[in-house]
């Protein structure tokens, strides 16, 4: 009868940990496709550093061995995730701020050009203000 | 010098153009985080520097703190593997340790952001070791690629020596 129970107690730890171990794994693949959901949406302009944060939150609660509680924040994270892939992508992405910038700095040569000699004649005059001019014969 | 003397304006002229084009062509290629790298820290139990642990027993455990920070331009998911070597096999630049992983601790972390966490680390030789050798605590970071799914080594660890001893000191 003993043997029974303990054959019982055995196959129920057996059970436990590897469920235990299934879900660890599987929390690790679903942090890894949530990573890689949340860089393609900050890739089209949107703002995912809450999401982020709450990622990192859930992979704390995992280090610390709560995973019950780990995997409840990154459900929230998940859900965010999918609220914003189905919105639409924001107009000003980061491409299009750095051509912006890129044309900027093309146009600065030109800005430079016309500027430059105003700018060194205003200090010139500016430098010799309190000069005094004398004709001497 | 008079700048506004037609040779001179022409090379400050020709300096502008130049770095201008070059300025422009290096945000459109590369971005706006050319110096792009993570780091890896460790600190002592209160999560500050210097003040670390010299001894432990071995299959006993010790508490210290990791630090990551993260300048890659995009959120990166890390990961620590700790593993108990030694001397001569720390990691390198390139090459992660030849030792077993005994834990990994996870995190991810937006652009221009750090985090810093307790870590409870259980001191496992991978063999058998005399009472008082030298072992090294290694701290390896890895990041996850999301083009092929693959975790990478990013070349960065931190380590610790301490000598291991099998009877409690007094």
């Amino acid at each position: 009868m003993n043997s029974t129970y303990t054959c019982i107690g055995l196959i129920l730890l057996i059970i436990i940990s590897t469920s235990y171990y299934t879900l660890a794994e599987d929390f690790v693949k679903r942090v890894e496709d949530a990573y890689i959901r949340a860089l393609k949406l900050n890739e089209v302009g949107f703002d995912t550093s809450n999401i982020v944060s709450t990622l990192n939150s859930a992979l704390t609660l995992y280090n610390q061995g709560d995973i019950v509680r780990a995997s409840n924040t990154l459900t929230i994270a998940e859900q965010e995730l999918s609220r914003l892939e189905a919105s639409n992508p924001p107009l000003i992405r980061e491409y299009h701020l750095r051509l912006s910038i890129a044309l900027l700095l093309l146009f600065f040569p030109i800005l430079a050009y016309f500027s430059i000699p105003l700018l060194y004649l205003e200090l010139w005059f500016r430098l010799r203000r309190s000069w005094r001019i004398e004709y001497t014969r | 010098m008079n700048i506004l003397d037609e040779e001179v304006f022409s090379v400050i002229m020709a300096i502008i153009v130049i770095s201008s084009i070059l300025s422009a062509v290096t945000i459109i290629r590369e971005g706006f985080y050319r110096d792009s790298f993570s780091a890896i820290g460790l600190l002592n139990k209160d999560c500050l520097l210097g003040d670390y642990p010299d001894k432990a027993l071995v299959n006993g455990t010790i508490e210290l703190c990791i630090f990551i920070y993260n300048h890659e331009g995009k959120p990166i998911l890390y990961k620590v593997l700790y593993k108990v070597g030694f001397n001569n096999t720390i990691p390198s630049n390139t090459t992660p340790s030849i030792e077993p992983t005994i834990r990994e601790f996870y995190s991810i972390l937006n652009h221009n952001s750090n985090t810093t966490f307790k870590v409870n680390i259980q001191v496992n030789p991978p063999r058998s070791i005399k009472d008082g050798e030298t072992l090294a605590l290694i701290f390896e970071l890895w990041r996850l690629n999301p083009g092929n799914k693959q975790w990478e080594y990013t070349g960065r660890w931190v380590h610790l020596y301490i000598k291991a001893y099998k009877v409690p000191l007094e």
